[in-house]
């Protein structure tokens, strides 16, 4: 052991998300904003009008091959920026790429992930659509748009999938107050609120 | 009649005093009633999960008279509220308890009809017990509750049907004009 102890190494990068990295930044250059390579969930963030061209890019390059968009988070970040910005989280993954040897240290082993982020203002909060890039991304922007209000713009209508059509406003974002009642049955909001 | 009989006393051949039983028509009618109870094949979450196990060959509900699940509340007595009540469920439980005949039971099955169990704090979407909704006859704590505790809960409901000669707190409501604690009407 030659090397010195003082430092720990370096933790490895994941390799499809560098691969991701490096087919994204040869194509769009501006287009990443900022990328963490390392951890149990490594992410690249991209500007919002690079979104689409970014999915396409992703899904479709030999080196990613990123077939499936499995899920798509939002979160609500109130102080960030002016007035606010809410993330959109793009949980991809591949079913035609193969795992690489090595592939075993991340909570979701064995399968080719990326993490693709972008952030827009909180209002209006309007995010390119990848309905038609992965079919299956339907569901899962109408569940963003009911719990955290992010609209997808550029799709067919943009409906609530889990609430009531008529619930007032987005329940995971952080300022949504607990209606009093909702259709005469009391809301007991938790202590605190 | 013979002669020597008193005034008022009951007369009754001695070979018929060894096969009929008498009694008030009322306590056949609550013995039918608790021993034929239909529930209503209504689940909601991972509590239902063990009302079918109840019902099924291992636990036996049909030994108590309780198996016959019926898939119209027109058809039911009994409703037991297995599972989370959401805000969006709500309405539809409270048609669902309307279209049943009187007289209609409700258990309240697992924490989360209670008193909206582990949704109870941040949960916005659950409603905070089913007694906000509807009339509950019997409360069954667990998280699920075991079928056995289940059983002891329909065993529990026709002890009352019996001990109330059969009418169901909505009819009692009904009747006194009181509302049971905290029963409020949906939509």
């Amino acid at each position: 052991m030659s090397e010195s102890t003082d430092t720990p190494a370096a933790p490895p990068a994941d390799p499809v998300t560098e691969r991701a990295l490096a087919v994204l930044q040869a194509a769009i250059p501006d287009g990443v904003v900022a990328y963490e390579l390392t951890g149990g969930h490594p992410w690249i963030q991209v500007r919002a009008e690079d979104l689409r061209a970014a999915c396409w890019l992703l899904r479709d390059h030999a080196d990613t091959k990123l077939d499936c968009c499995h899920l798509i988070s939002g979160v609500d970040w109130p102080d960030a920026g002016e007035g606010g910005e809410l993330e959109v989280v793009y949980h991809l993954c591949s079913f035609e790429l193969k795992p690489e040897p090595g592939y075993g240290q991340r909570a979701l082993k064995n399968d080719p992930w990326v993490a693709l982020k972008v952030r827009v203002p909180r209002d209006p909060g309007e995010v390119p659509t990848v309905m038609d890039i992965w079919t299956g991304a339907d569901w899962h922007e109408r569940e963003t748009w009911d719990l955290v209000g992010v609209r997808f713009t550029g799709r067919r209508e943009l409906r609530r999938i889990l609430l009531p059509d008529d619930w007032p406003g987005h329940p995971l974002r952080k300022d949504w107050e607990y209606p009093a009642s909702y259709h005469g049955v009391p809301i007991i909001p938790p202590e605190g609120y | 009649m013979p002669d020597d009989a008193q005034p008022g006393e009951v007369l009754l051949d001695p070979e018929l005093q060894q096969s009929v039983i008498l009694t008030k028509v009322q306590w056949v009618k609550d013995w039918g009633r608790r021993n034929a109870l239909w529930p209503m094949a209504f689940g909601l979450a991972c509590c239902a999960m063990e009302m079918m196990a109840t019902a099924a060959t291992k636990y036996d509900l049909d030994r108590f008279g309780a198996g016959v699940f019926r898939a119209s509340p027109r058809q039911s007595d009994l409703m037991i509220v297995a599972g989370t009540l959401s805000h969006k469920m709500a309405p539809r439980l409270k048609r669902l308890w309307e279209q049943m005949p009187d007289p209609k039971y409700v258990i309240a099955m697992g924490a989360c009809v209670i008193g909206g169990g582990p949704y109870s704090r941040y949960g916005y979407h659950v409603v905070q017990g089913v007694d906000l909704i509807v009339p509950v006859d019997v409360y069954l704590p667990g998280c699920p509750p075991r079928p056995e505790a289940l059983i002891d809960a329909i065993r529990k409901l026709q002890f009352r049907i019996q001990e109330r000669t059969g009418e169901s707190l909505a009819t009692i409501e009904a009747k006194t004009g009181r509302k049971g604690a905290g029963a409020a009407r949906a939509s």
